[in-house]
């Protein structure tokens, strides 16, 4: 006859449950990246976006499951009874539903500058919260699936935190410059807000070097320092098609801004703790 | 078996969210109940008093931004309630709110074409009145198919309540 501990099989039944979310948030952070590069590419390089244009319906059905996912996030992390999680990602739903009430708007009046403003700024304001929001729950839930969900935090961590709410801000900034009115507030805060997002994940660089160094089997966790060092390159370029847009102008240098900014993301999601990867390093 | 110890019934399906997550999921098909109605009232509005004679309607009228908002509150409910269902063990209810998610699905692209095609019934083609006819039959379907799979929530509440009242 074989003997079960209750207690046991609670912890392995809640740290699948929350690995399962985990696969949830990610691939609302797949969607999250795939809306906002389908929705600069609209702003950028569409004119006259109508509810039958191509554009206009990929970018409805990917934000659409974007919605969905963060609603869904947010209902089983409550079912979970991790409230962080649910409140975060369900706040996070009700903006986005502003941001689609909004775009149902901008498309019946499309060229109005007041609810131009408004569409990109509710939108790029669901978009650049949920950098952050995401990173957050699936950082929690693989703390949760690992067990190592009442650890404190670690330098890293905290960093890459700073970095997305940095990088979420840039984001928003960035959709303020589209509004003339307050173009020149809209570039300077943009500018500063990108390069502290570059300086955060320099240092999220080097706080992954000097933990991994300070480990007490002196071996270095090359995963998190690749991807980094990608997440830093990825932003540095960025910043770069910044510098070219504002001196030579051209939308398609915001576009490539958009997507290399959307890789940043990705790869300081992975810093954060998705279940992606590799184990590069050899166990002793 | 030990003695005293209570069976659970092997034909329910209960899932393994407990008492206290099924009660919240009961809560959210309660309130999705309440978005159909709100749906039904103001589809009805604008397809009684705006496009019965030669008015059209487009994306950008309040009533029809309000009637896809709360058409997208609907949706991500029952896509909601759809995982849980998959990911807890509630195979009926899974499913029952997949039919729902898809006859939504389908009841959109029908309110778009009726959109995209003019918005109105009297000026436009009949392929509008396809999409029309398209997104009111496919509401009813969804509706039947979320009460069906709040009906299962429910049986599981009320076995689990009865079992652990036996116990």
């Amino acid at each position: 006859m074989s003997s079960s501990n209750p207690l046991a099989e609670d912890t392995t039944r809640a740290s699948s449950g929350a690995k399962k979310l985990a696969y949830l948030v990610c691939l609302q952070g797949a969607f999250l990246a795939a809306t906002y590069f389908v929705g600069i590419w609209l702003t950028t390089e569409v004119q006259g976006a109508a509810v039958t244009t191509p554009e206009v319906i990929e970018h409805g059905i990917v934000s659409s499951a974007f919605a969905v996912l963060t609603g869904s996030v947010g209902f089983l992390a409550a079912l979970q009874r991790r409230r962080g999680v649910a409140l975060a990602n369900l706040v996070l739903f009700a903006v986005t539903l502003v941001g689609g009430t909004a775009g149902f708007f901008f498309l019946a009046n499309n060229s109005d500058p007041t609810v131009i403003s408004v569409t990109n700024l509710t939108m790029m304001s669901a978009v650049g919260f949920g950098m952050p929001i995401s990173a957050y729950s699936l950082a929690t839930l693989m703390g949760a699936a690992r067990g190592t969900e009442h650890e404190p935090m670690s330098g890293v961590s905290l960093m890459t935190y700073m970095a997305l709410v940095s990088l979420a801000l840039t984001v928003v900034a960035g959709a303020l410059t589209l509004s003339a009115a307050f173009y020149m507030e809209a570039v300077v805060i943009h500018v500063g807000f990108a390069a502290l997002t570059v300086s955060l994940t320099l240092g999220v660089l080097i706080l992954s070097v000097l933990e991994g160094s300070e480990n007490r089997l002196r071996t270095w966790a090359p995963q998190r320092i690749t991807f980094a060092l990608l997440s830093l390159a990825s932003i540095s370029i960025a910043g770069a098609d910044g510098v070219i847009t504002i001196y030579g102008g051209g939308v398609s240098y915001v576009v490539v801004m958009a997507e290399v900014g959307v890789l940043a993301y990705v790869f300081l999601m992975v810093v954060s703790g998705a279940p992606i990867g590799f184990r590069l390093g050899r166990r002793t | 078996m030990a003695a005293g110890a209570i069976a659970w019934p092997k034909d329910e399906e209960l899932g393994s969210l407990g008492l206290k997550g099924l009660r919240m999921t009961l809560s959210l098909c309660y309130a999705n109940f309440l978005l159909y109605l709100v749906l039904y009232i103001t589809g009805m509005y604008i397809n009684i008093y705006i496009t019965s004679g030669v008015s059209t309607i487009s994306i950008g009228n309040t009533l029809n931004v309000f009637h896809m908002l709360i058409g997208t509150l609907n949706f991500a409910i029952c896509f909601i309630v759809m995982t849980v269902g998959f990911l807890y063990g509630m195979r009926r209810v899974a499913i029952f709110s997949l039919g729902a998610v898809a006859s939504i699905i389908v009841a959109t692209i029908g309110g778009l074409l009726f959109l995209s095609l003019g918005g109105g019934r009297a000026t436009s083609s009949s392929l509008t009145l396809v999409g029309g006819w398209t997104m009111s039959a496919l509401f009813m379907l969804a509706l039947f198919l979320s009460y069906y799979a709040t009906l299962k929530v429910m049986r599981a509440i009320r076995v689990i309540e009865a079992v652990s009242r036996a116990r």
